[in-house]
């Protein structure tokens, strides 16, 4: 077993899924629940290995590309491991719950495939340790969840929300590769480990691509300014946002920060923005969630604010608050995931997710009840949950640390008040008082459905009780390498009467009352107002991108053959006359032996001229045509003397297909005046002239330079001997250079093609206008 | 344009163009000429029953698809670089003994004959198909 084993097997599963569901529901769910248990005993072995303080973390790596640089290699560091355990084990209740809540129905054979896709999208995104390699995992996390956000296609906002959080994450992404590349040819290595290294050993990064990567975590952690995509992305299935939500896609900027951390942490200005950044994202998420009634929005916008929270722990960068964030992280991975799912089940029971319309469930659904309100509990962080532990640790780190962090301490009361009356308006609301749904309205539930809510409900206490033994040495050791440096520390679930606990049971105790004093009247048209701004920024972003592009189509590609060759022309000059410019305008000079050339060849020259004249005055296509084949023809005349006699005769067939070829269409096209304007003309003049005139120049240069030696005297001396052939041109063609050959008669077939398409379809969409349109 | 005298002219000329054409294809290797300019010769054979206005599918070997000549042209193409695969490689040349024959001397049989006469079929197929489709386009 190897770390990526279990990234190719979710993979293998991925591709195969819509078969095989289509086949066999129950083997796919066999397979797949075994697959995942699999993959989460390992990665929890490895994580228990790691963390038990003896082994060092194992790297891997495999050539997968010809280039040192950008290898397949992985590192289970504990806070790699810690996510993967994550991802695995709420991947595997996802997955059972996703096959429960899909049924049999027939969108769920092409559910699977993204979702699992995604899952080792993720899972190699948090075990990579080549940063590029890294990058790649996290655009198809990007493309993936795009499928899956997306997926009710048919609905027009769906898609819209799709696009927005694809482009978004993924313009994100692309700032963090520029930073990657950058870090990488400051210190010459691409790998996450030897990064952290480096800083170990005292380099300092320069400032920009700590910027960039940082863009990249923020915009993937939905942080502020970048937040808005997230509570959009609710329009995906119920189990998608229970997944995307607790445990992967926004938790992804989160790890990467963490796994930076010791980066992060030279510069206080990035530290500062984290923590300002933080705070307003995670106030905001509460705000909006207060305001909204349907479940999944209210658990969208507190994971907003937990993501706020992690970001200004991680901002302020003490071991007390890494460990805080830790702990929050996962407790919220535990209950978030849960939550959701409760949320899925009531709404697939009830047929509604509007807070204001459930209650008295709890005796049609008593175990999703319990389990849904011991998650609220963790949430709340009620004693004895992993969440109260998380919290618990909050509060310490405030009251212990510096004076910003005490300050900081009635900020972190405010939020995890509102947590708290959110928690329980998810949880317990709908359970609780009268029935408002009519008897035997509430449909019954699959088991598959109730696994997820009961078994991360079990898990967050299980945590939380045991906590100070499973809990510390795992912890202990993320927390050390976020940090950079070891650091020991004890989580204890009981730490006496202090601050810190009175803090807490004054958040219940206000929370509770909040929750009852102040039920939610509904006003989701505030949370729209208030992310409108945002929204229409990235409207405006949106509509300039394509109008832009748009706009540079029809200038570049119009159809117009006049107009390509000018825009072919421009940039040719403008790059080979850069060229020219940069290295300094090289003399040329003219080739000796004028004097040698017979007096037929100079009479020529005139008689180009003339004809090239008459080429471009005429206004008679034919003329112009002739003409023109006259000048081909004395080129051909050229090469036969110049002892070229094939070309001369392959010239002279060509220029006479020309003139018979262009002869059948010339009667149906307009006179030649009659197409451009005086002033087109003059650039076309200019384009033409400083062409021919480079042509030129470029023709002397290749013919005065001659960098290797000559090849033409040993194809000559090798063409009979080898290849029993006296003429070379011909030898080459058809032997020595046959390949090329190949390639042309190709590139002919090819071309031949080309034009037979085009004539039919300019011919069929002629006759589909209406007559009084076409010409 | 329709012209009893070029229709005559076309069926006497086309023949000996030809034959011309098999000729510069086949001494290529030694002097001018080469499927190329063979193909392109041999393709103005063709043009002289356009021009003159005759119906070029009733003049036998003359009425042959573009799309049956190119196909062959590229196949015959790359049938001559597989027998160097069980020699000195891809694409090399491989040649059968030569040998005396009147008229044309000594004779060397080999695969860059075979390609050349693939290059000689695609040129005339891409020039007969070029010729079809404006001959479409006029109708």
């Amino acid at each position: 077993m190897s770390l990526d084993l279990p990234i190719l097997l979710t993979l293998l599963l991925a591709v195969a899924s819509p078969w095989w569901f289509a086949a066999s529901r129950t083997t796919f769910l066999i397979v797949g629940g075994l697959l995942h248990g699999g993959h989460l005993l390992y990665y929890l072995g490895q994580l228990a290995a790691v963390s038990g303080g003896g082994d060092a973390p194992v790297r891997q790596s495999s050539e997968w590309f010809p280039t040192d640089l950008i290898a397949w290699s992985f590192s289970g560091t504990p806070w790699s491991l810690l996510f993967a355990v994550m991802i695995t084990g709420i991947g595997l209740l996802i997955f059972l719950y996703a096959v429960g809540y899909f049924g049999s129905s027939a969108k769920a054979s092409r559910f699977f495939a993204p979702l699992l896709a995604f899952e080792a999208a993720m899972l190699g995104l948090v075990l990579a340790d080549d940063s590029v390699l890294l990058f790649l995992f996290w655009e198809l996390t990007s493309i993936t969840s795009f499928f899956l956000i997306g997926f009710n296609h048919e609905d027009g906002k769906a898609r819209w929300n799709a696009l927005q959080a694809l482009l978004i994450t993924g313009l994100g992404g692309v700032a963090m590769l520029a930073g990657f590349l950058m870090l990488g040819s400051e210190w010459g290595t691409l790998s996450l480990t030897d990064w952290r290294a480096e800083i170990a050993a005292g380099s300092l990064p320069s400032m920009a691509p700590l910027i960039l990567i940082l863009l990249g975590a923020m915009t993937k952690s939905a942080v502020f300014p970048f937040f808005f995509w997230l509570p959009n992305a609710m329009s995906a299935p119920t189990p998608v946002s229970g997944f995307l939500h607790s445990a992967t896609m926004v938790k992804a900027g989160i790890y990467l920060i963490g796994a930076l951390h010791p980066l992060f942490a030279t510069s206080p200005a990035i530290l500062g923005t984290l923590v300002v950044t933080g705070s307003i994202t995670a106030l905001t998420g509460l705000i909006l969630g207060w305001v909204q009634t349907d479940l999944k929005k209210i658990l969208a916008y507190t994971t907003l604010s937990i993501l706020g929270m992690l970001a200004l722990l991680l901002g302020l960068g003490t071991p007390e608050a890494l460990k805080a964030a830790v702990l929050v992280m996962l407790g919220h991975a535990c209950y978030k995931a849960g939550l959701f799912m409760a949320a899925g089940a009531i709404d697939k029971a009830a047929g509604t997710r509007d807070v204001r319309e459930l209650g008295g469930l709890r005796a049609v659904l008593p175990v999703l009840a319990v389990s849904s309100f011991v998650l609220a509990l963790s949430k709340a962080g009620f004693p004895p949950s992993l969440g109260f532990v998380g919290k618990e640790y909050v509060y310490k780190f405030g009251f212990g640390g510096p004076v910003l962090a005490q300050a900081l301490l009635v900020f972190l009361f405010i939020i995890n008040l509102g947590l708290m009356a959110l928690a329980l308006r998810v949880a317990f609301t709908p359970f609780r008082g009268e029935a408002k749904m009519v008897p035997g309205s509430v449909k019954k539930l699959n088991g598959l459905m109730m696994a997820g809510p009961v078994a991360l409900a079990v898990a967050g206490l299980v945590l939380g009780v045991l906590s100070p033994q499973l809990l510390t040495p795992v912890v202990g050791a993320a927390v050390s390498q976020i940090h950079g440096a070891p650091v020991d520390l004890v989580i204890k679930l009981w730490h006496g009467v202090n601050p810190a606990f009175l803090l807490s049971l004054a958040t219940l105790a206000s929370g509770w009352f909040l929750y009852q004093k102040w039920p939610s009247h509904g006003n989701p048209n505030l949370a729209a107002r208030a992310l409108g701004g945002f929204e229409s920024f990235y409207k405006l972003c949106f509509d300039g991108l394509m109008k832009g592009s748009s706009m540079l189509t029809s200038h570049l590609q119009n159809g117009d053959l006049r107009s390509y060759l000018r825009w072919f022309f421009a940039a040719v000059l403008l790059l080979v006359g850069a060229k020219w410019w940069m290295s300094g305008f090289p003399a040329i000079s003219l080739p000796g032996g004028a004097d040698e050339v017979p007096w037929i060849e100079w009479a020529l020259v005139p008689a180009l001229a003339v004809f090239l004249w008459v080429t471009v005055t005429t206004s008679s296509r034919i003329f112009a045509l002739l003409s023109l084949a006259v000048v081909g023809l004395a080129i051909a005349f050229v090469f036969a003397r110049l002892g070229a006699p094939d070309v001369a005769l392959t010239l002279l067939l060509v220029e006479t297909f020309t003139v018979i070829l262009f002869m059948r269409i010339v009667g149906g096209l307009p006179q030649l005046r009659n197409i451009a304007p005086p002033r087109e003309r003059l650039l076309d003049i200019l384009l033409a002239g400083g062409m021919g005139l480079m042509m030129t120049l470029l023709a002397l240069k290749v013919a005065a330079v001659q960098t290797h030696p000559s090849i033409s005297n040993t194809l000559a001396d090798w063409s009979y001997p080898l290849a029993k052939g006296k003429n070379v041109v011909n030898v080459i063609l058809v032997d020595f250079r046959a390949l090329d050959t190949l390639g042309e008669i190709v590139v002919v077939t090819i071309a031949a093609v080309g034009v037979r398409l085009l004539w039919k379809n300019s011919r069929a969409s002629e006759k589909s206008q209406p007559p009084s349109q076409t010409p | 344009m329709n012209s009893q005298l070029l229709q005559i002219a076309a069926r006497f000329l086309s023949w000996p163009l030809v034959i011309v054409s098999l000729w510069l294809l086949y001494r290529g290797h030694n002097l001018p000429g080469g499927g190329f300019i063979g193909g392109l010769l041999a393709a103005s054979a063709f043009m002289l029953f356009d021009l003159s206005g005759a119906d070029r599918s009733k003049a036998g070997v003359f009425s042959v698809s573009p799309f049956v000549l190119m196909p062959l042209g590229l196949g015959l193409a790359v049938l001559s670089a597989l027998p160097g695969l069980f020699g000195a490689g891809f694409m090399t040349g491989a040649w059968l003994p030569g040998f005396e024959l009147p008229l044309l001397g000594k004779v060397h049989l080999g695969t860059p004959l075979v390609f050349d006469v693939g290059v000689y079929f695609t040129v005339i197929g891409f020039i007969l198909l070029l010729a079809d489709t404006l001959n479409e386009k006029e109708s």
